[in-house]
């Protein structure tokens, strides 16, 4: 389920308005919304086609991160090894400029999440989320 | 205490006495010629002298005395009592003492003491008198500490372990008070000092000692912060009448049983927080795994909802987002499934179904049901071994059993034995065993893979525990409910090469 990542072609980022990178250690669930994300395209018009590449091992997706090639990393917080905070935070080492937003089926609240991690909770997603609401609300953080 | 203020002679800054030390034992005898006698004095009367001068200068002497003997020495010396007067006044004491031993020993007395000195020396002599049990309340922390300082916990100790006296103490603790005990503990041949804490809101204004059930000590608090015995105690009343000793000791019997709840209600505390905190972990857990794969069914079942034009055009994906959407209604199934199973089990209302069923085909529809819900085993990852056995095996007997449940611990051993084997072999075998209360049918599987976490095999088959990525920690507690239901015995342990080796038995007796 892990997708290659060609950032060598710069005329290829040109055919998609965004990139976003999904890291889900389900890989059912990163399926559905790169299916579901990637199918929304097709209701749009081609300006603003939206790219996703997805992992389900956090470590795989921090050591092959490219920077300056996503716009958007979409994370899960509960995952084995390395937790959506701890990913991210290494992520906004190598690439300042990708906005973010969390994910999580577990039972987070809010308020303690703004305590644990303060800096951009501008986006926080809970699953299960219809598909219709996940590719309004990534448009709005991407726009 | 002694300090050299001549060339010539050796004098103690205290008594001024003169001061001969012994060759051998290098301790100090105080001698001095007054009026043509000579008296000599041991350090012990020299230390009376000390402390009559802290009673009349408090503790400016103390203070002042050791750092500065010889200049002090001379204006005390003038102010403090003369020597005769002393000697006299110590042979007043001693005989004073005397007839405070036969006061004690008097029959249904009552006796109110003023002097610290005398009620330690009180508190000494009952003490080392006991001959069958001492019991103690101290009134704060401190109380105990000074009572520490000056050897009485260390001779209670001894007197425990030399005389078989039973001691048993009551104090208000603090930090320093439980190392003290530790170290009791530890060292003690007999554990006969038993030792309980009183919580802070019963410490009293008074330490009481009760000996044999026979002599009692009770001595006010006068000044907790006072480090010496002599300023930090008021009064003590001494009795030896059954009528007040046996209410001190039914106080110290209700305080002790008191304590001894408050240490069993802590413990439950500590139980329930404990289960409390599990509780919170499994709805945080269950909340994660019941909400995961929710997420693929909704979402795909969306997807082809606006997709309806296209279906017919690409069959392999609308094949692929079902099985996608049939796996993860799958996994909700069978969590809900564990869920309801440990509220039957909890509220005792699991009732099993029993059926006459051979184990071998028992084995074989749960490789059967596994083998359909496992992709490893598809993908041939992992190569699930099974042998029916030989005919005429006594393990093939019909057993009375609950069909569903016994298919639901193989499946759910099968399944845990891929998790946790990416890629291997898993074998399962049976047998019959004969054992002293029985014969029995044994079922293994043993399993190549990771093994059992070191961390987690004592609590294998305990609610909630679990390794696995993916686990809420149910599935061996429901595993090790339904074969107990069955009389039975479930076990888990590492091979000692490698992978895991999980087992049940059945009896044969019982079940048939």
């Amino acid at each position: 389920m892990t997708s290659q990542i060609d950032a060598t072609s710069t005329s290829k980022k040109e055919r998609f308005w965004k990139r976003i990178l999904i890291i889900d250690d389900d890989a059912d669930i990163t399926t559905t919304f790169k299916l579901g994300i990637e199918d929304a395209n097709g209701d749009t018009n081609n300006n603003r086609r939206i790219e996703v590449h997805t992992y389900n091992d956090p470590t795989a997706a921090l050591s092959e991160f490219q920077p300056n090639f996503f716009d958007l990393l979409l994370v899960d917080i509960n995952m084995p090894h390395m937790n959506g905070f701890q990913i991210c935070e290494k992520i906004l080492e190598l690439d300042i400029n990708v906005r973010v937003c969390f994910m999580s089926s577990g039972e987070i609240n809010r308020e303690a999440l703004r305590e644990i991690y303060p800096v951009s909770l501008g986006c926080f997603i809970k699953k299960p989320v219809n598909m219709d609401y996940l590719i309004e609300r990534i448009k709005a953080e991407l726009d | 205490m002694t300090i050299k203020t001549d060339q010539q002679q050796n004098k103690c800054a205290l008594c001024r006495k003169l001061i001969k030390e012994q060759q051998e034992d290098k301790s100090a005898i105080h001698a001095e010629v007054i009026d043509g006698t000579s008296y000599t004095f041991d350090k012990n009367e020299c230390m009376l002298m000390f402390k009559r001068l802290r009673s009349v200068y408090g503790a400016e002497f103390e203070n002042s005395l050791v750092p500065h003997e010889q200049f002090v020495s001379d204006p005390f010396w003038n102010r403090a009592i003369p020597t005769v007067q002393e000697i006299k006044d110590i042979e007043i004491e001693k005989k004073a003492a005397g007839e405070e031993e036969r006061v004690l020993a008097k029959q249904n007395t009552i006796k109110l003491i003023e002097d610290p000195d005398e009620i330690q020396r009180t508190a000494v002599d009952i003490g080392t008198a006991a001959k069958d049990e001492v019991l103690i309340i101290f009134s704060t922390p401190n109380a105990f500490h000074r009572q520490e300082r000056l050897g009485g916990i260390q001779a209670l100790k001894e007197a425990v372990e030399k005389r078989g006296i039973n001691a048993r103490i009551l104090t208000p603790k603090d930090e320093s008070i439980e190392n003290t005990v530790r170290t009791l503990m530890q060292q003690g041949k007999h554990p006969k000092i038993e030792m309980r804490y009183i919580e802070p809101s019963l410490q009293s204004q008074v330490t009481t000692l009760i000996v044999d059930r026979k002599s009692s000590l009770v001595v006010e608090l006068k000044d907790d912060t006072k480090e010496s015995i002599y300023e930090a105690i008021g009064l003590g009343i001494y009795s030896n009448r059954k009528a007040t000793v046996l209410s001190y000791v039914s106080i110290f019997e209700s305080l002790w049983k008191q304590t001894e709840l408050h240490e069993q209600l802590e413990t439950l505390y500590e139980q329930l927080k404990i289960h409390d905190q599990m509780q919170k972990e499994f709805i945080n857990v269950a909340a994660h795994e019941l909400r995961t794969p929710i997420q693929p069914i909704i979402g795909l079942a969306e997807i082809l909802r606006s997709k309806k034009d296209m279906i017919t055009t690409s069959r392999d994906v609308y094949d692929e987002y079902l099985s996608i959407i049939i796996r993860n209604a799958r996994r909700l199934k069978e969590l809900t499934d564990n869920i309801l199973d440990v509220a039957r089990i909890e509220s005792q209302s699991m009732k099993l179904n029993k059926q006459k069923a051979d184990i071998p085909s028992l084995i074989l529809q749960a490789i059967q049901e596994s083998i359909e819900n496992q992709t490893n085993i598809i993908n041939h990852n992992v190569k699930l071994m099974y042998n029916p056995s030989r005919k005429n095996d006594e393990s093939n007997i019909v057993l009375s059993v609950d069909k569903g449940r016994i298919i639901q611990v193989i499946t759910n051993l099968i399944s845990n034995a891929i998790a946790f084997t990416k890629k291997g072999v898993i074998s399962i075998t049976k047998e019959t065993r004969m054992e002293e209360d029985g014969s029995s049918v044994i079922v293994t599987l043993k399993d190549t893979g990771s093994g059992i976490d070191p961390q987690i095999l004592p609590r294998l088959f305990t609610k909630f525990t679990t390794r696995s990525e993916k686990g809420t920690g149910l599935g061996l507690y429901i595993c090790k409910r339904i074969i107990e239901a069955h009389g039975g015995k479930i076990w888990g342990e590492n091979n000692d090469d490698e992978g895991a080796t999980f087992g049940f038995s059945l009896p044969i007796a019982t079940i048939r």
